[in-house]
């Protein structure tokens, strides 16, 4: 805690944005570290988040960069072997590092939800699928009758066309793709006020990935939900959402409205990332590549994370504290062709 | 090796005159789901035909792209040529060999010709075992000698593009891209003719995803491989297949060269797949969505069919040859 608050005071403060007041999840200085093998990791660094209602924040990066255990964290679903520290860590009015479990367990599902990456664990794999929609929607307890029609409405908003096959299927009979249509339907359906959706696109094919980026829509317009949405598609992202923070070794290096970051990137990583991905779009004959890995997340780290790999490397980056700069308009970038000083 | 493969374009021309690797004539593969109180009740069929009536040859050298629907059947039917799966009805034919109910004693000798890439790389490889473990157990089990092995594990690593250092490390010390690597590399040691990659790249971010496409075709290109490649997503499916196979529901409804199946598709399906990939805008019309009933009668697209017609609702329509490699299963294509 006391590293990270030195370290935050080289940073440009944050500033809130302008929506504050009605900001539905607030966390700030969120850090989360993980006991491997003896090893400490240090896998969430510093990281902040503000959400308004309706808003979706669009998070990118390389796997392993963090995405999921921020996300995990939110709705301190840690595993067992982490420790979270934050200095604010809000949803609504409840403090989530201070809530009881039994606080969690009540806010989870119907306050703040998860759209699991892997959706097999959150099935009960002993039950058909019909039963998991009767869970949820006798927990919605808004309309008395027959819960099998409102159950067949769910699965055909996500595009699922033979429902009543997959509600008396068991989730082991379904396919990867189906199975996590299915989870986003009973997800949506209990109408949680945030929705962190981790990757929930990647196994779905285009026609249902736009259906559901288009109930996302409605869900966002009927019941004001905020999302983050995971993702390492650039263009769902950038279809989908209203800001766009980037995510490399733990931190966020750049966060921006969408169109800024898409059209003008600021950290090279961004621009590496943007990059590549218009040239699959665009049908390049040869994918350009970032060349090298992710650094190792255990201990103290000097300099810019992705130095190593950068193409714009100078002397400077491997030795001084990267703080977060502002090289346009709502835009922070943590990298030092942007500092000031 | 690589000098007899031709420029990529006159590679595509051509693909299915060369000799046939894969043939699969007709094939219907169904789960069978058990007879309970509830199915009698709600009337549900006590058979899943999850792959129906399906023609796919895959040439040598070839490299073909299985799309289609989350739930369309694609991992069945690749399961299904590499005899994971016994199909109900129909031939495979693999290597000029019917092995449509070869007993698994003799699938082993078949087993080493073909290989399999997941998505998940971390859950295909054992996690207390070494890489070199993993690489080297497939050449001990076909009866590679020792010092063979080594050499083999080496080159492989090579070819994949990981350090020799790797040998010794564990699934959990390596992150997704040099995992997939480790996997590429393990189904290429014993030298298949065929690979079939499930959704190989689907979960690899966009930079880890270009590396590892590059592998692929490189590896194709270096290796006399054919590879059926399983992905939801159209631009891979384009920049790494000489070919594209589209399934809806258990059908094949319309296979092409990529060129010309991207420029000018003529199943609705297709052509509605298609018309996603440029434009996610918010303005794109929703698309009809009918219940499907596979075991009704009829075109298994016709409940969402723009242009359906009256033939549509008789029987599924054959499948046709409508050009030079081209093709499809539509009374009124477009
Ligand atoms: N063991 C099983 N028992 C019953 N039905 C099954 C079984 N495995 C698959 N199915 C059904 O068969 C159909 C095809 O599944 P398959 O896994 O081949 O789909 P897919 O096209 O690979 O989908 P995805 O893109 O989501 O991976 C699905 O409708 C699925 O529900
Ligand atoms: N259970 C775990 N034990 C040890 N390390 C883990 C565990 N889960 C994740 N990690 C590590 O934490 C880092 C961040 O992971 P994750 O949040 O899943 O990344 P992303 O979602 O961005 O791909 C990675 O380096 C990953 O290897
Ligand atoms: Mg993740
Ligand atoms: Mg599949």
């Amino acid at each position: 805690m006391s590293a990270q608050a030195g370290m935050r005071e080289t940073n440009v403060m944050i500033e809130p944005p302008a929506l504050n007041a009605t900001n539905v999840l607030q966390v700030h200085g969120l850090n989360l570290y993980l006991d491997a093998k003896g090893r400490r990791l240090h896998v969430v660094r510093s990281v902040d988040i503000d959400l308004a209602a309706s808003e979706v924040l669009g998070l990118i990066g390389e796997s392993g960069s963090g995405k999921t255990m921020t996300g995990l964290s939110l709705l301190r679903l840690e595993p067992e072997r982490a420790q979270i520290t934050a200095e604010t860590m809000r949803l609504d009015d409840t403090d989530l590092l201070a809530a009881s479990q039994g606080a969690l367990r009540g806010l989870r599902g119907s306050r703040i939800a998860m759209i699991f990456q892997d959706p097999v664990g959150a099935f009960n794999p002993a039950k058909r699928i019909g039963w998991h929609a009767r869970e949820v929607l006798r927990r919605r307890a808004t309309r008395a009758g027959p819960w099998r029609p409102v159950a067949r409405e769910l699965l055909a908003e996500v595009d699922i066309a033979d429902a009543d096959r997959v509600l008396g299927s068991y989730p082991h009979q379904l396919s990867g793709g189906m199975l996590q249509r299915v989870l986003i339907a009973l997800v949506l359906a209990a109408e949680p006020q945030v929705i962190i959706a981790d990757e929930p696109t990647t196994n779905l094919d285009n026609i249902v990935e736009q259906q559901i980026l288009r109930l996302f829509r409605k869900v966002k317009r009927t019941h004001g939900a905020a999302f983050i949405f995971i993702t390492h598609d650039m263009s769902v992202a950038a279809a989908l959402s209203d800001r766009i923070a980037v995510m490399y070794a733990g931190e966020i290096v750049e966060v921006g409205p969408t169109e800024a970051v898409f059209e003008t990137p600021k950290h090279p990583y961004t621009v590496g990332l943007i990059r590549t991905s218009r040239a699959l779009q665009d049908g390049a004959a040869r994918l350009p590549e970032i060349a090298g890995e992710l650094p190792g997340l255990s201990g103290q780290r000097t300099g810019c994370a992705f130095a190593p790999r950068c193409p714009e490397r100078m002397p400077q980056c491997t030795t001084r504290t990267v703080g977060m700069a502002r090289p346009a308009p709502g835009v922070q970038a943590r990298c030092l062709l942007y500092a000031d000083a | 090796m690589p000098d007899d493969r031709p420029a990529a374009e006159a590679h595509v021309a051509a693909p299915l005159h060369a000799p046939l690797l894969v043939d699969v004539q007709n094939v219907t593969v169904r789960f069978r789901r058990k007879r309970t109180f509830a199915t009698l009740l709600s009337n549900t069929p006590t058979s899943f035909r999850a792959v129906a009536e399906a023609d796919l040859a895959i040439a040598r050298q070839e490299v073909v792209a299985l799309v289609g629907e989350s739930g369309s059947g694609k991992t069945t039917l690749g399961r299904t040529i590499l005899r994971l799966y016994e199909p109900n009805e129909g031939v495979v034919v693999f290597e000029g060999q019917d092995i449509t109910h070869l007993r698994e004693r003799q699938l082993r000798a078949v087993w080493r010709r073909m290989a399999l890439v997941f998505q998940d790389p971390l859950s295909s490889l054992n996690p207390r075992h070494t890489i070199h473990t993993a690489l080297a157990t497939p050449l001990r089990i076909a009866g590679r000698a020792a010092s063979d092995v080594e050499d083999r594990v080496k080159a492989a690593l090579q070819r994949v593009g990981l350090p020799l250092d790797a040998r010794g490390r564990y699934p959990h010390e390596l992150s997704g891209g040099q995992l997939q690597r480790v996997a590429l590399a393990r189904a290429l040691m014993l030298s298949p003719a065929l690979v079939i990659a499930d959704e190989a790249v689907s979960k690899l971010d966009v930079s880890v995803r270009s590396q590892i496409l590059n592998l692929f075709k490189d590896l194709q290109a270096d290796l006399n491989i054919s590879f059926l490649f399983i992905t939801h997503d159209l631009h891979v499916a384009r920049y790494i297949s000489d070919r594209v196979a589209v399934m809806f529901f258990g059908r094949i409804v319309e296979t092409g060269p990529v060129r010309s199946l991207f420029r000018a598709p003529r199943h609705p399906y297709t052509r509605a797949l298609l018309a996603t990939i440029d434009d996610r805008g918010e303005d794109t019309p929703q698309l009809r969505r009918g219940v499907v009933d596979p075991d009704a009668p009829g075109c298994i697209y016709q409940a969402q069919c723009p242009r359906r017609i009256a033939r549509c609702a008789e029987a599924h329509p054959p499948t046709t040859t409508v050009e030079r490699d081209h093709t499809l299963a539509c009374y009124n294509p477009g």
